[in-house]
């Protein structure tokens, strides 16, 4: 323990019968120590003096006012949350679908040459069939 | 010194006296049922101590101010979970610490660029600082507070809770949850920087 965390101790009255004769002979004794001891006093004097006391005027007004906002978005967040819920279920449910016409398409055959044509249900593009769709 | 600290910090700020005589528990309960009023008083009878946290943090100004509601914001979300294992006043103290140490990662992210050259000139040779007058201790207290301002966080803090709101070496630990002897020297450490930048100020 240094001798700044002894003199705190001293301060806060945090000290032994032993520790408390021994720094108050080194006191008598030792002018820096002295001077340390008065520096920690005059500093903490100047912090407690110069602590604020409370913020602007009207503080606990503008807290009041700043929670009655907060609680009035509270339900929009609510739809929001609400909204991102349904979306993500519909998106599921769409990609579900998707896979299955997929599949069906791709296991009942008939449509285009390749494997993608099939699964997206494509016609075989042929200039054959493209005469034929013209009519 | 707690005695006349805490005495300091009770003192009521509000334009409108209210009922002291009511407790934490009866106002809290209130809050919880949704009386408005009641976490009013709250943040009236607080406001001393958050007001003395937050700004001794961050300085006076719109972050502190900024803080200083969220710190009331945070309490009346989590009044149902305040069991009441702390008093209120720790309570409230351990949010807006942890809230002013955001503030200040924020802030130290945002400025990086700009540091000021003060801070470039801390390894001067000691001289020893001289107390002024009356006179000038207005100047003194803006000496130190600025003073105060360039500790690191965790220095900060600890002066802070000790100097500032009055919490004994104990209580500021668990608020920190740090040990006693790291409390004591960063608070000695602390001390004496703010020494040596009042004598540079001095000097200078």
């Amino acid at each position: 323990m240094d001798d700044r965390e002894l003199l705190i101790r001293y301060r806060d009255g945090d000290l032994s019968e032993g520790e408390l004769a021994r720094v108050e002979e080194r006191l008598n004794s030792e002018p820096g120590l002295r001077s340390v001891l008065q520096s920690l006093e005059e500093i903490t004097t100047l912090l407690e003096q110069g602590a604020a006391a409370s913020f602007e005027p009207f503080f606990a007004a503008r807290v009041a006012a700043r929670l009655r906002q907060e609680n009035s978005l509270a339900p929009v967040e609510g739809m929001y949350e609400a909204l991102r819920w349904i979306f993500a279920r519909v998106a599921v449910a769409c990609l579900v679908v998707m896979l299955a016409i997929g599949a069906y398409s791709a296991l009942e055959g008939g449509y285009g040459g390749s494997m993608v044509d099939s699964v997206m249900g494509l016609p075989e593009a042929t200039l054959e069939t493209a005469l034929a769709l013209g009519g | 010194m707690r005695a006349a600290t805490e005495a300091r910090l009770a003192e009521p700020t509000a334009l409108v006296a209210r009922p002291e005589a009511v407790s934490d528990q009866v106002l809290i309960a209130r809050a919880r049922a949704g009386d408005e009023g009641a976490f009013r008083d709250l943040v009236e009878r607080y406001e001393p101590r958050v007001a003395a946290t937050v700004i001794g943090m961050l300085g006076p100004g719109d972050e502190a101010e900024d803080v200083g509601q969220e710190t009331f914001i945070r309490l009346y979300r989590s009044l149902d979970r305040f069991r009441g294992d702390s008093s209120l006043g720790t309570y409230l103290t351990r949010i807006a610490i942890n809230l002013s140490l955001t503030a200040l990662k924020k802030r130290k992210r945002r400025i990086s660029r700009f540091v000021s050259q003060g801070e470039t000139e801390r390894d001067r040779p000691e001289a020893s600082w001289d107390p002024r007058g009356e006179l000038e201790r207005k100047d003194d207290i803006r000496r130190v507070r600025e003073a105060v301002a360039r500790l690191a966080p965790n220095h900060r803090t600890v002066v802070v809770l000790r100097m500032i709101d009055g919490y004994s070496t104990r209580e500021a630990a668990e608020i920190l949850g740090v040990p006693v002897g790291t409390v004591m020297s960063r608070l000695a450490r602390a001390m004496e920087r703010l020494e040596k930048e009042m004598k540079e100020s001095d000097d200078g």
